[in-house]
This record gives C-alpha cells, structure tokens and sequence, in this order.
C-alpha cells in the first residue's frame, strides 16, 4: 500500500492536537512566569554584631594612648551630636572672631557606618542611576517656631529658607514644603483626603473631635504662672505650673476618658499620633507627652501671615537631607565605624576615650579635655566608668523601654495609572503600621513609571525586649510577606509591581515617653554630670524629635567655650 | 520515519507563511502603505522560494544533513526577524534593506526545503502519490498558519514573542529529524550542538523581548504600534494609522503628523516672529524636533538647545529616517544642542540667558506634571530670561479645559510676567491653546517666514481673540503646595469625555 495508512492519518491528528496541546501549556508558562515577579529583600540596618561588643569587657591598661589631644570629643552622631559639633565650630569662631579658621579641635566619634543616627537614609539605584533616594527613619520636619533661633539660623545657612525683605518675613523654598496631595486615609472601605475623614463620621464623632481641638487649643494658648508657654519645644521651656506637670501622672488614654471623650475614631487618631511621633501606644504615652504632641507647635491659626505656607518640610531622603546639610557645614573630622566602649578620668583633670575601630579591629585611645555624649541612656550606662562620677554627680535616674522600628523601603518599577497620583503619606484605620510614605513625591523630576514607598511599624504594642529577641530570628522573607501584604490592603495589585525592598531595622529607635518621665525633662536644665562632660541626648529631655535633640546639641555646645 | 518528515512538511509550511506574515505586517506597521508593502513582499517570498527550488537541484549528496541545515538556518533567521527589525528602527536610514534581506533568505531557504524533502522521501513512496501528498500538507499548513496568525497568535502573544515562538517549533523539527535520523548524518554532534544552540538563542530572544510590545496596547490605541519602549520616565508609543504617525507618551497624544503643522507653527511663530533679537532659543521638552523645525526658519537664529528629559525620544527623532522627514532632520543640525535633563534641575543649574524659550512639555495629567506648572517653575524659567525675551507655552485646551488655560495664564502672571493668550485648531486635539509672556509689554508686529503651510497675518489676527465660550475666568494660582490644577484639568476633560 502506497501513501498514508489510516493508522498514519490518526497518529498525524493525534500529533496536531498534542502540538496545540503544547504550544497552549507553553504559553500558560510563560504567562505565569511573568506574571510571578519576586522582590529582591536587602536588609540595610545596623550592624548589631558590631555593635553588641559593647557589651563585652576589655582590658584597657594596655592600650596606647593616642598622642592627638582633642578640646572636645563628641560621642554620637545623630542629629544632638552634630548638631553639638556644629554649634562648637560656630560659637569658637564667633567668639575668637576666627573667620573661617577654626582655633580648637574637635572630633566627632559614630559607631555606625554613617552619621545621622534616626535620621539617616539611602537610595535606590539602577545600575549607576538613581531612581529616588529615601529615609532609613525620620522623613519630616515641622515649621519651627521662631523662638527655635538656632534651627531657624541653620534652616537659612542652609538654604532651606531665606529672607524675603519685601514681605519682611522667613519664607521656605518651596521645592522643600510638603507638595500637594499630602495625606489620605483608608476607613469604611474607601480613602478620605486628610487624617480626619470627615464625611465618614457621625454627628457624635465629629463633636468629639470639635471638642478634643478646643481642649488642646485651651492648652496651646495658656501661658503659665512663670510666663512659660504651657508646652514649648525645648521641653525644658516648658511651663513648671503643678497643673500641667500633673499631667504626667496619667497616661493619655486615661486623660481623654477623664474629659468624657470615648469614640472609637478619636482615640484611634490620637493613638496614631503617639505611636508616631513616640513610637508609643497612647495608654502607655504620658498624658502631658500626648498633648505636648497636639500642642506644643503652632498651627495655622495662630500664624495668619501666609495661609498657603504649608506646615511641614519633606525631602525623598526625609531628614537625611538635613544630615546632609550638616555635613557641608561642619569641619572638623567626623569619624565612623567608631564604637565608644568606655569613657574613664585622667589624673590631669582629662578624659580617655576608648573606642573599637572596626577596621582595624583594635581599640583605640583618645585624649581629650572635654566630651559631650549624644549617646542614648542606655549606652551611656554601659559606657561611663563609675570613677567619674565623684562630687555627688551622677547620670540621670531614668526608666527606659526604647521601641524597636521597622523601616522598609519598596521600589515600585511601574505604577500602574490607577495609582499614579497616591499622595505623600497613605494612613489606614485598620492597621498596626503607619502606613506608606512616597518618598518620591517631593522629587521635582516626573518619574511617571515608577515610586518608592517607606512603610513604618514601630512595635509598639508588645515588650520591647521580646520583639528586639524575636525580630533577630525572623527570616527577611517573612518580613518581605508582611509589608507585601500590607501594601496589597492599601493598594490592590500594587504588590505584584514591587521590585525590591531595602530593610532597616532600629533595636532601640526611641524611648517611650511613659507617665514620669515628662515632669522630670521638663525640670531637668542640668546636663553636666562632671565637669566638662555634657549629655546632650533626646532620652534626658523626654522625646525623641528633631527639634529637640537639636536644641539639645546648641545647650552642650553653649556650655564648653574655647 | 515517513510520517515524521512529512509533518515536517506542515511545520516547514507554517513557519515559511508565518515568517511572510511576520514580514509583511512589520512593514505596514514600520513603513506605512500596506498594499504595497504586502503585495512586494509576497512577491518576494514566492520568487526567493522559486530561487529556492532551482538551487535545490545542485545539492547532490548529503541532502538529509543539508535540509537539517536549512532548517535551523531559516528558524534562526525567521524566528528573531520581527526582533531584529522593531530593534533596527530607531537606528536605520532605510529598513527596506535588511527587511528584503531576510524575507528573501527565508524564502529561498524554504524553497529549498521542499524538492529536498521530496528527494528524501522518494524511496518510500510512490512518486505520483509523493508529490500530492507534500504538496497537499504544504498546502494545509498555509491555512493553519493564514488562520491562526491574525486569531491566536497575533493577538496572544504580539509579533516579537509569535515570531520567536515560531522560529522555536522551527528548530525544535529539525532537532528531531537530526535526532531520528542520526546514523544516516556526519558531523551529528556538531549538527546537533549548532541546533541546540540556536534553540536556546530564540528561547532566550522569546523570554527577554519586550512584553510589552503586544495586542493590549495596540487594542488600547486601536492603531498599529511602531515602535514602543519604556525609558524610567515613560512609555514612549509610536503608532501608525493609515498614513498619519502618532506619538505617544503615557498613553497622551503628542502628535500626529497629519496636522502637526498646525500646533508647531501656532507655537512657534507668533512669538519668535516679532522679536528683534533671536540668536538665542531654548526649548523645555519638544524632543521630536517639530519645534526645531519651525525655529529653523529664522536664519538669525543661531543656537537651539534643547532640554528633554528622556534620551529614547531623542533619539529616535534624531535617528530614524520616517521620523527625520517629518521634523526636517532638524536635531542633527549644527544649530542644535540636545541635553537630555530634567527642566527642573537645569533651570536651577544654569545662569545662561535665552531671547525665546518654548515651554512644549506634556499635559498636567499627574501631580508629578503639575509641578511643571507651578509658581515655582515659571519663576525659575523668568531668571533665564532679558527683559526682551519673549516665552511661549503650550497650555492645553482653552475650550474644553477652559479654567486650567486661565490658571496658567494666572500663574504666569503671578511671578511677575505680562501675558498674551491665543489658540488656534488643531483636528487631532480640538482647539488648542498657547500663552506668549515676557518681562516686559508684549510687541506684535510680526513677520511670518514664507514656507509656512498654516499661519499667515489674517490667521494670526483671529488667533488672539477669544469667544465667549473660552474666554478669561477667575482661578487660583498654581503651586507645588496645592496643585489645584491637576484636579481642574482631570475634571474638566473627564466631563468633555475625554
């Protein structure tokens, strides 16, 4: 028989269908494959196997001591240590009347691989691009009132504001004002413009929140007996009246049930803003800390001048821009990588200083005449030899419980159009997070493709030690699925768009303003605990904010002169 | 074994047609004129395969191995030819070279095929039957491949991945004949090394070709896509309907180069036609070069820097031979300074002065585009200007994004500027609108060039007069701290429907 038999014919069909069969799978394949993008997981954070030799003990009688000798030797360099380092450069100047030239010298140590402490950041690249930069912590900076003279000088060297003789007034640049749209929050299924969803809440809801504003504005007018406003920034200028330091005795849940103030929304909105600004829950935030918080900076109300001056100052780096602005400005040597193990007398009325250089894996032994700590208590503690405290001088007595904060930056490759105009900060009522900051909305630069969102958790709900022990054995790819599935409850769809994430994790971001621990920061004014050795860190005024420690870093710098 | 080579037949077929296919429709998508196009390129085909089947005679021995050869050849060169000639059009100064090329490549190489396949299979059936039968298969793998192509194919997987997803079935037959007939070849490894080779190239080619090049945008533009890519800062499409090209970027018309003409000399030479001195021109976006083209007609004019952010606009207006017709090959002139920065960034940066600057950036369609349309922009772009410099800025659609035109017409004025308002219609976008401003008193006594195609003294007169339904309204101002505007625009155009 010639040409095709039947059986040939039925294998010839039977393949066609297998070769359709196939090329149908094949695709399939592809489509998932494509479909199924994982994000690359970086983690960034501190270095705690460095860091945690500071727990162990060395011998330090044969260390060599380094022949430098330093007017002053500043511990730290968060934003109270180079803010101290800075106002030391600028005060010596002025007062010798140097010009440039800088008559002392002085050092700055940073156990970490970079300045900045809570305020450091990074940024994404692409190959030798970059895509944004972002926050590793603290990404905004309030309007400072003009009694802040200090920060206000440093805003003008910096270029961040400048003087408008025409108006007679400080303006900002307006590439550094928080751009609009700025804030959205998801509650009953839908986003509202602002924190306060106001179209959402019921006639109840919305009294509470009138009346809660008419408290705390009550508070943000009163001038106390000593002619103090009631809650200021410095904390220490803060009104000593027995009424207001009371306030410190209960937490700020239980002041607001005090004034009959029980909906649901307030006190998750006030709770929002404890946890943060303090990284604290509000039933364990000082009541006095808690209206401190809402009170203490001036609101548009007060400042009538210029109604579109919005009243924050955003970078896509958040405050390490102001980080950077620091490092422009300061001259003397800035050394990192640098961990500070004990700070012990000399016989000649001196200071040693003994750090690990990680490097060179040595320790290493400075000799200087003076030395401003901007060290948190709780290294403090471990750092200070008891030999130095003689003359009934002593570090403060301090109850601390730093919370520990997870920063995760997500870069998103494309947004999709639905969600190209997601605002500066995307808040939900129904999460344990703060939610998403963009980090790249302040970029003047259309990126139109592309974002990169910060997501914030402080762990504020449970004990700080537990989560510090749990987060140390927890995979990369379990806190990968976490912010991934927040992402996909804010913004459906988004999490498939995520390209990486850079993990930050801070132990001990920053220490919880629990009832009596304010009284004491607002009638602590000492910060010498020997002489000439200052502390200059936000854990002795109370809370840990921008403002803050950098008054901290003028008051040390004011007290050591050359 | 019969059987096996003569699917081969029907393989060989599909791929051949598709491969055709492939050819044809890039050349109507990159070159327009798709009669044309369609029927030389069939034409082609058909001889290359006649040129195929006379060459088949001279091969005398080794037929087996040589089809095998052919086979893996025509996969690797069909296979990549929709990615070789999408990634040659923004370079080339002609396609029709490596498109003939390859089209007679394939040709030939199929032609060969057949009278060889038939050589092979002759001492198994009966000649008669033989030649009906592989023309028969032949025959039905046209019409699967004819079908399946414009159903399935095209519209699954877009031309790229269906041209690599081809030249794989392609080389996947000749591996299994070399495979099934491996006593009967020499040189079996290094045959089969070289067609493993070429199967992992188009693996790879389908896996890493622009997924994005497929039926979802064409569907979304309903117009053939020329060329499209996504640089950090958008989706550059280019797109082809009947004659008319279109640009778009972010899914927004740019242009069409059937009345382009009209926006470009409505936005150029109003302003640039009444200065004195015009040595100096900067333009803020405007990297297809239409601008260019139209300031080119003032020989005064001395330089032209251009600032567009994205490089693959640029370039592609500067390289591809279609796209320098349209713009007069204006960015290669000697005139002409292209930087590819962000507008921001190079207004804080630089201190140089310009006699007439075009503002010719994209919509305020996102709030990131908004802040191209700020207080703060426009005071940084009034530092590059002299008192007599004159500023011109494309501002959207007076009609039906009525209030925006006027808030940038506000904004404008904010930062201390004197403005003129004017529009003119363009059939692609409606009628348009533009803002000339300066430092000082607007002068208007122009005189237009000669080879202008739209505008002349009487147009330009009605230019400045708005009717009732476009006329001035009150707005706000807009800055980075509100962008007011971006809402406005999305309004506005979403109630036009838009």
């Amino acid at each position: 028989m010639n040409g095709l038999k039947l059986v040939d014919r039925r294998k010839f069909i039977g393949s066609l269908i297998v070769l359709a069969g196939s090329s149908g799978l094949i695709f399939k394949t592809i489509k998932i494959f494509q479909n199924s993008k994982k994000a690359k997981l970086k983690y960034l954070g501190q270095d705690s196997a460095f860091l945690h030799k500071i727990r162990e003990s060395f011998d330090y009688s044969k260390v060599e001591v380094n022949t430098n000798y330093y007017d002053c030797i500043v511990l730290g360099g968060g934003i109270s240590g180079l803010s101290s380092i800075y106002h030391l450069e600028k005060n010596t100047r002025e007062k010798n009347k140097s010009g440039n030239y800088l008559p002392a010298k002085y050092l700055l140590l940073e156990a970490q691989n970079d300045i900045g402490g809570n305020s450091q950041s990074g940024s994404f690249k692409n190959g030798e691009n970059e895509i944004s930069k972002y926050p590793y912590g603290a990404h905004y900076l309030p309007i400072p009132s003009t009694e802040l003279s200090e920060l206000n000088n440093f805003l003008l060297k910096s270029n961040i504001s400048y003087f408008d003789p025409e108006l007679n007034q400080t303006l900002y640049n307006p590439e550094y004002l928080i751009h609009s749209p700025e804030t959205k929050l998801l509650y009953l299924g839908r986003w509202h413009d602002g924190l306060i969803p106001f179209e959402s809440l019921n006639q109840e809801e919305l009294l509470e929140i009138a009346k809660f504003n008419e408290i705390i504005h009550k508070f943000r007018i009163r001038v106390g007996s000593d002619n103090k406003n009631a809650f200021s920034i410095p904390i220490s200028n803060s009104s000593r009246d027995e009424d207001l330091l009371e306030l410190d005795k209960i937490s700020f849940k239980d002041f607001l049930e005090s004034q009959q103030l029980n909906s649901k929304f307030l006190h998750w909105f006030v709770n929002y803003a404890t946890k943060d600004d303090y990284g604290c829950e509000y039933n364990e935030t000082s009541a006095w800390a808690g209206i401190h918080y809402f009170a203490s900076r001036p609101q548009d109300e007060s400042s009538s001048t210029n109604k579109h001056q919005p009243d924050l100052l955003t970078w896509p780096e958040g405050n390490g821009f102001l980080v950077k602005k620091f490092k422009e400005q300061i001259n003397s040597e800035v050394r990192c990588n640098c961990l500070i193990l004990q700070v012990a007398p000399t016989d000649d009325g001196n200071y040693l200083v003994y750090y690990l250089d990680r490097g060179k894996n040595k320790i290493i032994a400075l000799k200087t005449k003076s030395i401003i700590s901007s060290l948190p208590h709780f290294i403090n503690k471990r750092i200070f030899s008891s030999s130095l405290f003689s003359n009934n001088k002593s570090l403060p007595n301090l109850e601390t419980d730093y919370t520990p904060w997870l920063v995760a930056n997500l870069n998103i490759e494309t947004l999709p159009a639905k969600y190209k105009n997601i605002p500066w900060d995307s808040i939900s009522f129904y999460s344990d997070s703060l939610g998403f900051v963009r980090a790249d909305h302040q970029n003047l630069t259309p990126k139109n493709t592309g974002a990169v969102l910060s997501y914030y958790l402080p762990y504020s709900k449970n004990k700080s030690n537990q989560i510090r022990h749990d987060l140390s054995e927890t995979s990369l790819e379990k806190l990968g699925d976490t912010v991934i599935k927040e992402l996909s409850k804010f913004y459906p769809g988004l999490e498939n768009e995520v390209s990486q994430i850079d993990f930050w994790i801070w132990g001990h971001a920053m220490n919880k303003p629990k009832p009596g621990n304010m009284r004491q920061a607002v009638l602590n004014d000492v910060n010498s605990v020997s002489n000439s050795l200052y502390l200059a860190h936000t854990d002795y005024s109370g809370i840990s904010v921008f403002e803050e420690a950098f008054y901290q870093g003028v008051r040390a710098a004011e007290q050591i002169a050359f | 074994m019969k059987l096996f080579l003569l699917f081969s037949v029907f393989v060989v077929s599909v791929c051949g047609l598709v491969y055709e296919l492939i050819a044809a429709t890039i050349a109507s998508y990159l070159l327009g004129d798709s009669i044309t196009h369609f029927s030389t390129i069939i034409g082609s085909y058909l001889f290359a395969m006649g040129v195929g089947s006379y060459l088949a005679q001279f091969i005398k021995t080794k037929v087996l191995e040589t089809f095998i050869k052919i086979e893996l050849l025509v996969a690797l060169i069909g296979g990549s030819s929709a990615a070789i000639l999408y990634s040659l059009f923004p370079h080339t100064n002609s396609l029709y070279l490596p498109l003939y090329l390859m089209v007679f490549l394939v040709g030939t190489g199929v032609g060969l095929e057949i009278p060889l396949l038939m050589r092979i299979l002759k001492t198994e059936m009966d000649f008669s039957k033989l030649v009906s039968t592989v023309l028969s298969f032949d025959y039905v793998g046209a019409l699967f491949a004819s079908v399946l192509f414009p159903l399935f194919f095209i519209p699954q997987l877009g031309i790229i991945k269906t041209s690599f997803f081809f030249g794989i079935i392609n080389s996947l037959i000749g591996i299994s004949i070399l495979v099934a007939c491996r006593e009967k070849v020499s040189n079996y490894f290094f045959n089969l090394s070289s067609g493993v080779l070429v199967l992992v190239l188009l693996i790879l080619g389908f896996f890493s070709s622009n997924t994005l090049l497929n039926s979802f945008e064409e569907n979304i533009y309903n117009e053939s896509i020329v060329y499209s890519s996504s640089s950090p800062y958008q989706r550059v499409v280019l797109s082809r309907k009947g004659e008319a090209l279109k640009l778009y970027l972010n899914g927004q018309l740019q242009f069409s180069s059937q009345d382009e003409y009209r926006y470009h000399e409505a936005l150029v030479h109003p302003g640039l036609s009444s200065l004195k001195n015009r040595q100096k021109v900067l333009i803020l976006g405007g990297g297809d070069g239409l601008a260019v083209r139209e300031v080119l007609k003032y020989p005064d004019v001395e330089s032209i820097t251009v600032i567009d952010l994205d490089p693959k606009v640029t370039e592609l207006f500067k390289g591809n031979f279609q796209l320098q017709k349209l713009n007069s090959n204006s960015l290669n002139s000697d005139k002409v300074r292209i930087l590819n920065a962000d507008a921001f960034s190079w207004l804080k940066e630089n201190n140089e002065v310009f006699d007439f600057i075009i503002i010719d950036l994209p919509d305020p369609t996102s709030f990131s585009l908004g802040k191209l349309y700020s207080n703060y922009f426009y005071s940084l772009v009034k530092k590059r200007m002299t008192p007599d410099s004159l500023l011109v800025i494309q501002s959207t659609s007076p009609l039906i994004a009525r209030k925006s035109f006027w808030m940038i017409d506000k904004t404008l004025r904010s930062v201390g500027l004197n403005t003129k308002p004017y529009h003119t219609y363009v059939p692609s976008f409606t009628e348009w609108g533009f803002i000339l401003a300066s430092k000082n008193s607007l002068p208007m006594n122009s005189e237009l060039p000669s080879n202008l195609k739209f505008l002349d003294n009487t147009e330009m007169e009605k230019m400045f007069q708005f009717a009732k339904d476009m006329s001035k309204v009150e707005t706000d101002i807009q800055t980075l701290s509100t962008q007011g505007l971006v809402e406005l625009y999305s309004n506005e155009w979403a109630q036009a429907g838009g």
